[in-house]
């Protein structure tokens, strides 16, 4: 869809982290269930899991020509003892989207970066939520 | 009037004028030399003359060597420097009785930037030859 990255983007992840629409099975062979929306995780989804799509976008436009910056965010929620497997799950996601080609709808990739990860442990006690961002670029 | 959105603008270049890609702003300065003439006895005040004008082009945006353009740009400072370049710019673009500014220029320099963490980019130094013609399509 023109005039915004975010729905194109979103998908072109998505495909990523399901090729030939099943969860990636590096992901799953370090406890992650499957990745979701962030306003659509299933009930009861069991951990760990990853959710997408809260992004911050921006123009960057050239004359005659959109373009949109993305300040994108991706978010691994983990219950098992210990980080290495959410550092684990940061090292498989920078594999399949840092510095690689995202297949568009409709827009042109530019650049996908990876910018930055913060672990931070949930309120709750129980959960390792690691917030993983990411630089990316798309025109029109 | 009110003021004028600078996404709406158009830069071509060429002979047959075409829309160059990646740029994302353009300066173009005028100056015209100012002669002081005054004699003895003519006061406090100088008085002075016009006297020559010139112009001068910078174009920056993100490096694109697929554009036939860019590429014309950049053969004129690298495979023929002296060449003479024809450009346009629409700054409420093409249609008919919108305001133009055109000339001829040489390619002073161009600058090439390759950075880790952001889009390649490219800046082009031009220098007019020539009137600065101020019309309309």
């Amino acid at each position: 869809m023109t005039q915004l990255a975010s729905i194109e983007v979103q998908a072109a992840i998505y495909a990523k982290l399901y090729p030939s629409g099943s969860f990636d099975s590096t992901l799953a062979s370090y406890g992650f269930t499957g990745a979701f929306d962030w306003r659509d995780v299933p009930q009861n989804q069991p951990f760990d899991y990853i959710t997408l799509g809260d992004s911050i976008e921006s123009p960057n436009n050239t004359l005659g020509r959109r373009g949109y910056n993305l300040h994108y965010t991706i978010h691994l929620w983990s219950r098992q003892y210990g980080d290495l497997p959410s550092l684990q799950a940061v090292a498989r996601l920078n594999q399949l989207l840092d510095q690689q080609p995202l297949t568009l709808a409709t827009q042109t990739h530019v650049y996908t970066m990876f910018n930055q990860s913060l672990p931070v442990a949930d309120p709750d006690g129980l959960t390792l939520h690691t917030a993983l961002s990411y630089m990316i670029y798309t025109q029109e | 009037m009110a003021a004028t959105p600078g996404y709406l603008a158009i830069l071509q270049i060429g002979p047959t004028p075409t829309t160059i890609t990646g740029i994302k702003s353009v300066d173009v300065k005028v100056q015209g030399d100012i002669y002081e003439v005054t004699a003895l006895s003519d006061g406090q005040w100088k008085k002075k003359i016009g006297g020559l004008a010139d112009y001068t082009l910078a174009f920056s945006g993100n490096l694109d060597m697929t554009d036939a353009e860019q590429q014309a740009l950049q053969a004129a400072i690298i495979t023929s420097p002296g060449t003479q370049v024809q450009w346009v710019i629409a700054p409420k673009g093409t249609t008919t009785g919108n305001p133009k500014y055109s000339g001829t220029v040489l390619l002073k320099g161009q600058s090439i930037k390759f950075a880790v963490n952001s889009e390649e980019q490219v800046s082009f130094d031009l220098e007019g030859t020539g009137p600065l013609v101020a019309s309309t399509f």
